[in-house]
């Protein structure tokens, strides 16, 4: 039964490669990763949480009525108010 | 086994041995592996659990599904202002001399000589053409990112960094993203660049932070024209795909099989 010993260190072998591979995977495939498809799912949320900048016509309206009033009858009507200005969150801040 | 030891025939409980060793072994192995499949099971069902519950997006009910994004621009109103490529660079943060979108100049000759030419993108407009060609045509072309359906830059990423979204749009995960841009060349349109200062990916989200809350991208909002539009295929009554589904729309490079989300109104054989 001596030679049996060497079957056993290979099986010890086969026990840490396996145990390490599903450790090294949990830790090296994101969380999220794979949910529809091979990539980070949580991303979609990250991009879609990036600052919005812009505002539209009706943003200035709300304390600029009497500009967005004469712009609609003027020859800029079409032009949106933060193509000639600066856009509104950047905008009448406090301070 | 020794030189000198006499040779024996195996015998029946040497056998008797073998057999129970390889039954033993077996059942071990057999074990182990039960062992490693359930660990898996364990350590990868916790977050495949919560994510079936909670769709992602912006935290408010937002859900990617139910959306498919598509783009159109109209070639024959543009009149090359550059109020897009501006709003754009403004929304996005983009580094100066990379576009997201940009304005092509396309000027045509009787003789059939195109030249074309995107000074900054058209950031700043378009100075009078100073080609030496008797010019009998021109007009502009706004490029953004295609969100093409059969994409190269997505099939070539090597870490899932580039990819489509459920909505229908090609995103870039710069958390994952390596910067090692074999999607700047794989891209046909030339849509991506590199970002200077994060050393990752960069290209058009059809303002994806502005869409999922129900606002238009800014290219669209800030065109003065309506040349640019924006719609969503799974909308009823959507302006956009009622002018995919009943005019003539092009689409760039078709010859790549790309499948393109972006179409085209009035762009003539020079446009590439
Ligand atoms: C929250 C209300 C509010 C909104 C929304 C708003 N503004 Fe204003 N805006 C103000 C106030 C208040 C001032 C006056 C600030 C001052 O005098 O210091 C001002 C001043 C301005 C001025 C400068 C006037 C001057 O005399 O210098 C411009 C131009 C302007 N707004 C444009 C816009 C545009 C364009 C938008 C939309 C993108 C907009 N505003 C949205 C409140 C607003
Ligand atoms: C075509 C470019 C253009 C557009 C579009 C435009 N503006 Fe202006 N706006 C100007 C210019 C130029 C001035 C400075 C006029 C002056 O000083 O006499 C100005 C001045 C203003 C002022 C300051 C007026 C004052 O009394 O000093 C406000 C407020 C303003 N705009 C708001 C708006 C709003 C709101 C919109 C959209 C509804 C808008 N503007 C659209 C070009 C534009």
């Amino acid at each position: 039964m001596e030679h049996t010993k060497h079957l056993w260190r290979a099986l010890g072998i086969l026990v840490v490669v396996a145990v390490s591979g599903v450790v090294i995977r949990h830790f090296a495939i994101p969380d999220s990763f794979g949910e529809a498809g091979s990539y980070r799912y949580d991303a979609l949320a990250e991009i879609a949480s990036k600052p919005v900048v812009h505002g539209n016509d009706i943003s200035c309206r709300e304390c600029h009525a009497d500009m967005a009033e004469t712009k609609a009858a003027g020859k800029h009507a079409p032009v949106r108010c933060e193509v000639c200005h600066a856009p509104v969150t950047t905008h009448a801040r406090d301070g | 086994m020794p030189r000198d030891e006499k040779v024996e025939p195996v015998t029946a409980p040497e056998a008797e041995d073998r057999r129970r060793f390889l039954k033993q072994f077996l059942m071990k192995a057999s074990g182990v592996a039960v062992l490693v499949v359930a660990g898996e099971k364990v350590f990868f069902s916790a977050h495949a659990a919560d994510s079936e519950a909670v769709p992602p997006g912006t935290g408010e009910d937002y859900d990617p599904t139910r959306h498919r994004y598509v783009y159109l621009i109209d070639v024959t109103k543009c009149i090359g202002c550059g109020a897009c490529v501006r709003a754009c660079e403004r929304e996005n943060n983009v580094p100066k001399h990379h576009f997201r979108t940009w304005i092509e100049r396309y000027m045509v000759s009787r003789t059939g000589d195109v030249a074309i030419d995107s000074p900054n993108g058209g950031h700043d407009s378009f100075p009078p053409e100073v080609t030496g060609d008797d010019i009998t045509k021109a007009f502009f072309v706004p490029k953004i990112c295609n969100h093409c359906t059969n994409t190269p830059c997505v099939q070539l990423c090597p870490v899932g960094a580039s990819f489509r979204s459920p909505d229908g749009l090609i995103l870039v995960d710069e958390k994952r993203c390596i910067g090692c841009s074999y999607c700047v060349q794989a891209c046909p349109y030339g849509s991506r660049f590199i970002h200077p200062e994060t050393h990752t990916a960069s290209k058009c989200t059809l303002c994806y932070h502005r869409i999922t809350k129900g606002l238009l991208p800014a290219c669209v909002e800030a065109c003065p024209r309506a040349v640019r539009k924006f719609g969503d295929m799974k909308r009823l009554k959507d302006e956009v795909s009622e002018i995919i589904a009943t005019h003539q729309v092009q689409i760039l490079k078709p010859e790549l099989y790309t499948e393109p989300n972006c179409y085209y109104i009035g762009i003539g054989k020079e446009v590439r």
